[in-house]
Parts: C-alpha cells; structure tokens; sequence
C-alpha cells in the first residue's frame, strides 16, 4: 500500500515538474507543505526531467559535431593526397640516397687512382731500406772475396723483400685486381 | 522548547514564519521568527553540503527559476543557523523541506506581484528547460548514470520516457501514436519512475551510509 503511494506520488510530482495539463497545481502546492515525502518526489523528478534534457541536448550536441559524409569523403581525400605525397617524398629521398651513395664510392675509387703513386713511394722507401741494409751486409761481408756476387744476390733479394713486404691493399689498390703479381706493379 | 511533533517541530515555530511584509510591520527580523535558536555552524555546513542541490531542484519546480530558486535555498539555510537550533536531527531535511516550500511560494509571489501577471505565467513554456544553466545542476556523472538506468528499462517504457520528457508530448497525443489507452502509458510512466527512483533511492541510502 505504502510502495503504491510512493509510486502515485513519483507520478503525481513527474506531471507537476512536467506541468502536465491533468494535474491542479494549487492543490498539489498545498499538498506539498505538509508532506516532505511529496517534496523530496518532485526534487528527484526535476533531476530527472533534467538530467533527461541534458542527456538529449549533448547526444543532439555530439550528432551535429559528427562530420557530415560529404567532409568525411573530402576528408579521406585530403588523408590519400597526403600519404601519397608522403610516399612520393619518401622515394625521391631514397633515390637521393642512392645517388649519393654512388658518388660517394665514385670518388672513393677516384681517389683511389692516386694509390699507385703511393705505391711507388713505398717501393722507394723500401729500396732506401734495403740500401742501407746492404751496405751493412758490404761492410760485414768487405774482406769476402766474392764482392760482386753479393751484389748481384742482393738486388734479387731487394726485389723479392719490396713483393714480400707490399701489404695486400695496397696491391690491390695499385692493380685493381685481386693479383699479388709483384711484376703487374712493376 | 524542543520542538518533538511528528515532523520534529512544533507549529508554533511556522506559526511564526510571516510574509515579508509582515515581518517589516512587526519588525521582527528577516524570518518573522521573534527568538534565535541557532544551530551549530559545522552542522548546518553538513546539511548544506547533502541537501543544497536537492533543495534547489525542488524550489525550482516551485519557482521555474534557478537564481530564484538559490535565493529561496540559501534564506532556508539561513533560518536553519538561526533558528534552527531547536529542531530534532531527525527531521532537519522535512523541516528545510518546508521552509524551501515557503520561501519559494513567497517569492514566486512577490515576483507576480512585481511583474503584475497572473498565475498562468508561471507555467512556464516547455523550451525555458533549454534556457536553464543545466550544467551547473545536472552532473555529468549523473546523466551517465541516468543514461545507463533508462537502457535498462523495457523498450515501451524507454520509449514513452523520451516522448514525454524529452520529445515533450502530452499522454494524449502518446497515446494516439502509439495507439494505447491513455492509461496504459500514465501506467508505464509510472512504473518507469518507479523504477528510475527506486534505484536511486538505493545509491541515495548507500551513499548517506
């Protein structure tokens, strides 16, 4: 019975907050003074009916900020002209790369055209070297009677350590081959 | 005096609550009450604190005017620090209930009076809920929740909800369109309040807890 009065008086307080034509709203505002109950109801209907509203306005609010389909499709337009122009940034970049990268070992294999002179300076240095070593052999070797085969023997010799001694890059660099021939440096 | 009536109060003390204009003839204060009794300051900050927006929803189905309505909640808060020393804790919210009822009633009176237009204008037209400061008095948390509590309820429910408050038809015309008796859909209003209400008097009760 009680749970029914509650329920009349949820009723009754929705159709005053509402102002709904089938309700006296003098007599209802007199009932209201001395029922507490009464008032609390008509408290929690405005909550409602507000809370209602509210709910309508910002579902209404988030619809008119939805894109419209026709800037969805200008948009998907934008967002392929982009990535399109990304991809073609991307490649002309990677061309670029490419290209330096060419030149880069270009002018590694220019420079590289200098070795041989490079080279020969080693070979000098080298002869010098092997100079010097063989007028300590000369002086070691002064009282030897067999000065001119020393001599001989130690031209080949000084050839022999010049191919020995040749680091392989450098071999490689003069020939552009990957012969160690010490002939082809000669 | 303790006031310990049924509503926790005795008559007397609304005997004393006068219109303003009485109150400026017999000069007896801004409340027509003749005697403080005021309340402790920490306790009308609690009362203040859980029933001001209740308060407030409730002057403003009286007053159809959210400044008005803060007005009118605001003078019953402070007749309860002044006056409101005597009354039982029990029945606080009943008696601020009442002095709310009164105060809006006033001033919904002077305002007539002030513009010199007839009852019927305080009906106000269904569009002056759009022009209300929703924001402030319905919570986002709130609405959500509400949201939620009306998916929950049965279609045909839903659906005379939203006609009536929302799409703001009268039960005639719902119940033309949904070709129902007039009866049918005042019960599923019913029952739909029944329901929106009993679950929140549920969190209401956890809540105070």
């Amino acid at each position: 019975m009680t749970n029914k009065n509650n329920n009349d008086k949820g009723l009754e307080a929705m159709l005053y907050v509402l102002c709904d034509e089938s309700i006296d709203r003098n007599a209802f505002e007199a009932k209201l003074e001395n029922d507490p109950a009464l008032a609390e109801a008509v408290a929690e209907s405005v909550s409602i009916v507000q809370g209602l509203k509210q709910a309508a306005m910002s579902s209404n609010a988030s619809m008119a900020t939805k894109p419209r389909f026709e800037d969805r499709v200008v948009r998907s337009r934008q967002i392929s002209f982009l990535a399109k122009g990304l991809v073609a940034m991307v490649s002309i970049a990677a061309a670029f790369c490419v290209i330096f990268f060419r030149w880069q070992r270009d002018t590694v294999i220019a420079s590289a055209e200098s070795l041989p002179e490079i080279a020969a300076a080693w070979i000098d240095l080298n002869e010098t070297n092997t100079d010097l070593m063989d007028g300590s052999i000369l002086r070691f070797e002064s009282d030897s009677e067999s000065d001119t085969e020393s001599a001989g023997l130690g031209a080949e010799y000084k050839q022999l350590a010049v191919a020995d001694d040749m680091p392989d890059w450098m071999l490689l660099a003069v020939t552009g081959t990957d012969s160690q021939n010490p002939e082809a440096i000669k | 005096m303790s006031c310990t009536q049924n509503l926790g109060f005795c008559n007397a003390c609304f005997a004393t609550w006068k219109v303003p204009e009485q109150r400026e003839q017999e000069g007896t204060g801004s409340f027509g009450m003749t005697t403080e009794r005021p309340l402790e300051s920490s306790i009308v900050a609690d009362c203040h604190q859980k029933w001001q927006l209740i308060l407030e929803r409730y002057a403003w189905a009286v007053l159809r005017d959210w400044a008005l309505a803060a007005d009118a909640v605001q003078n019953a808060f402070v007749a309860l620090a002044r006056f409101g020393g005597d009354v039982e804790p029990d029945a606080r919210k009943a008696w601020m209930f009442r002095v709310v009822h009164r105060e809006a009633i006033r001033m919904r009176n002077a305002e007539m009076r002030r513009q010199n237009v007839t009852s019927q204008l305080v009906q106000e037209s269904p569009t002056s809920y759009h022009a209300n400061p929703l924001g402030e008095i319905a919570k986002t948390e709130e609405i959500e929740e509400l949201r939620r509590k009306i998916a929950t309820l049965p279609s045909e429910q839903q659906k005379i909800i939203r006609m009536r408050i929302v799409e703001e038809k009268t039960f005639s015309e719902i119940a033309n369109l949904l070709a129902i008796p007039i009866g049918t859909a005042l019960s599923r209003m019913r029952l739909a309040l029944e329901r929106l209400q009993a679950n929140r008097h549920d969190e209401g009760n956890s809540h105070d807890q």
